[in-house]
């Protein structure tokens, strides 16, 4: 039983010309109406072609000093929550755990900066303990300052921004007469 | 072993309707007596699981700790070594059953012609719904980065060409490059739970193809692919993986045993029962066994699964669970109305 002609490419068939133009229409109307929030504001056109951009985000940094998680709203959709110590002992390692809530995240990045003395150190991957939650585990062993001032900038990488939010902390030497060192060591678990 | 000859072979080029079910004439009166019995019993064990079986749960997981399986399975080693055995004595009398119990049943040219329709129609929905959802194929494939959102066009291109019948070949083609890159940004691995998906794909291109041995090839692979992924499904989502359905009747108090005074039935045991259910429907699809009567148990317990979620207000988990289910529903009509083909069934 032949159920498709065996000529149907042939487009001067009428049949076969309406169900080209009738294809036309639904891809039409599916670009027109199918609902993407991933392309955000951004065009297709933009969201297919151009460069990821970094969004810096604001952070209200009362929770570190409060020892609570910060939650930061990335946009309408989505939340970073970021739960770190106030006060990092140089001797001693301590966690940075990052979590995320909407979009999805490729991947987290987080680097140190001093405030008040660049380290020069490189970003470090954050290791994924399940979907959307990750972590590190830091350890600021060659920094001798016996007080100092830092921010851990953490980077979100999703399908088109790269979020990037900074937290404030200090680091103490609880020893004293260290000599001053310049470095940082992170190491995952 | 011979192949089974009735119609469920021959969806396409039969004409006429003969609607009997006619058991072996050389059987005497209390082998059908015990034929009519072993089938009702058999109905009956599949159904009794059916309905949690074809709640499919990663549409409804939630977080928590996982199952230690070596722990879970030494806790139930007797209760397994049954339900294995139970499962060999069920496919058992489901050949005894279908050696001579013959459906023979031939649908109309008319009826044919709108039960396909009917299959294009529900998978063209199912497409439209999931990518008007943002995600592919199931709920819990959402669209999350530039090859998803292409797929999810797509999708919903693909949907509307087989709900308006538009070159459904095609469609169908283009829906296996879907799962094929899905399973590139997913895992090849976590979409074989969707491999009925390729079934309707390749059912759709065989069934449009202009060579009458393909035409024929249409029903039996649909059947075997939904059987596969029946198979893959019980033991991916409950028999290697219970966390999930765990975690399901915890929020969902589907656990009926307690209510019919089986308070021991614990829910492990349930989830157990329910895996060991849809491996056997599975199965039993593969073998060609039986198949509309497997594929009435199957659609019944759907449009359970459906109501319940209406009834316990989850107005929401009920549609996305009908969504889901029209697929199957879809594939459901194909095998009611052709059997189970004639090539590759036990007979």
């Amino acid at each position: 039983m032949m159920i498709v002609d065996s000529n149907w490419f042939d487009l001067n068939r009428v049949s076969v010309a309406k169900d080209v133009a009738a294809v036309v229409v639904v891809i039409l109307i599916v670009f027109l109406s199918l609902p993407v929030s991933v392309v955000g504001d951004e065009s297709l056109v933009d969201y297919f072609f151009s460069d990821r951009k970094t969004v810096v985000v604001t952070v209200d940094n009362s929770c570190v000093a409060l020892g609570l998680p910060c939650v930061v709203r990335l946009n309408d959709a989505s939340e970073l929550t970021v739960t770190m110590p106030a006060q990092v002992n140089i001797l001693e390692s301590f966690d940075v755990l990052a979590s995320m809530a909407g979009v999805g995240a490729e991947r987290m990045t987080i680097r140190f900066e001093g405030l008040d003395h660049s380290h020069g150190l490189l970003p470090q991957s954050m290791r994924q303990l399940k979907p959307q939650s990750f972590d590190v585990e830091g350890l600021l062993s060659y920094c001798g300052y016996p007080r100092m001032d830092w921010v851990a900038v953490v980077s979100v990488y999703t399908d088109r921004i790269i979020y990037e939010a900074a937290f404030q902390f200090e680091s103490f030497d609880a020893r004293s007469g260290l000599a001053p060192g310049v470095g940082l060591v992170l190491s995952e678990q | 072993m011979r192949m089974n000859a009735g119609w469920g072979a021959g969806c396409f080029g039969c004409d006429g309707v003969r609607e009997q079910i006619t058991p072996d004439a050389h059987l005497c009166f209390w082998g059908v007596a015990v034929m009519k019995v072993s089938l009702v019993l058999l109905v009956g064990f599949l159904s009794t699981f059916s309905q949690a079986a074809s709640a499919h749960l990663k549409w409804f997981a939630v977080d928590g700790p996982a199952v230690d399986l070596s722990e879970y399975y030494a806790s139930y080693t007797y209760e397994i070594a049954l339900g294995l055995v139970l499962c060999a004595v069920m496919l058992g009398v489901a050949v005894w059953l279908n050696r001579y119990w013959v459906v023979d049943f031939q649908p109309t040219p008319v009826m044919k012609k709108y039960v396909l329709r009917a299959f294009s129609i529900l998978i063209g929905l199912s497409l439209l719904f999931a990518s008007y959802s943002e995600s592919i194929i199931a709920v819990h494939y959402i669209v999350s980065n530039r090859v998803l959102v292409l797929l999810q066009y797509a999708q919903a291109i693909v949907g509307f060409m087989l709900v308006f019948n538009l070159f459904p070949r095609i469609a169908a083609s283009f829906l296996i490059a879907i799962y094929i890159v899905l399973a590139t940004q997913f895992g090849v691995l976590e979409v074989l739970d969707y491999m009925n998906f390729i079934g309707i794909a390749l059912f759709l291109v065989l069934l449009h193809s202009d060579n009458e041995k393909q035409q024929a090839m249409a029903t039996p692979t649909i059947r075997i692919i939904t059987g596969v992924t029946l198979v893959v499904l019980a033991c991916s989502e409950k028999l290697l993986n219970p966390d999930l359905g765990l975690k399901f009747l915890v929020v969902n108090e589907w656990n009926f045993m307690h209510s019919l005074g089986m308070t021991g039935f614990s829910n492990e045991l349930f989830i157990l029962s329910a895996g060991f259910v849809e491996l056997l429907i599975g199965l039993v699809f593969i073998l060609g066994l039986l198949t509309r009567i497997n594929t009435l148990v199957l659609v019944g317990f759907m449009v359970t699964s459906n109501i319940t979620f209406m009834i316990q207000s989850d107005y929401g988990d009920a549609v996305t669970e009908l969504a889901g289910h029209m697929p199957v529903l879809a594939i459901a009509l194909v095998l009611l109305m052709s059997g189970a083909g004639n090539k590759w069934a036990v007979r």
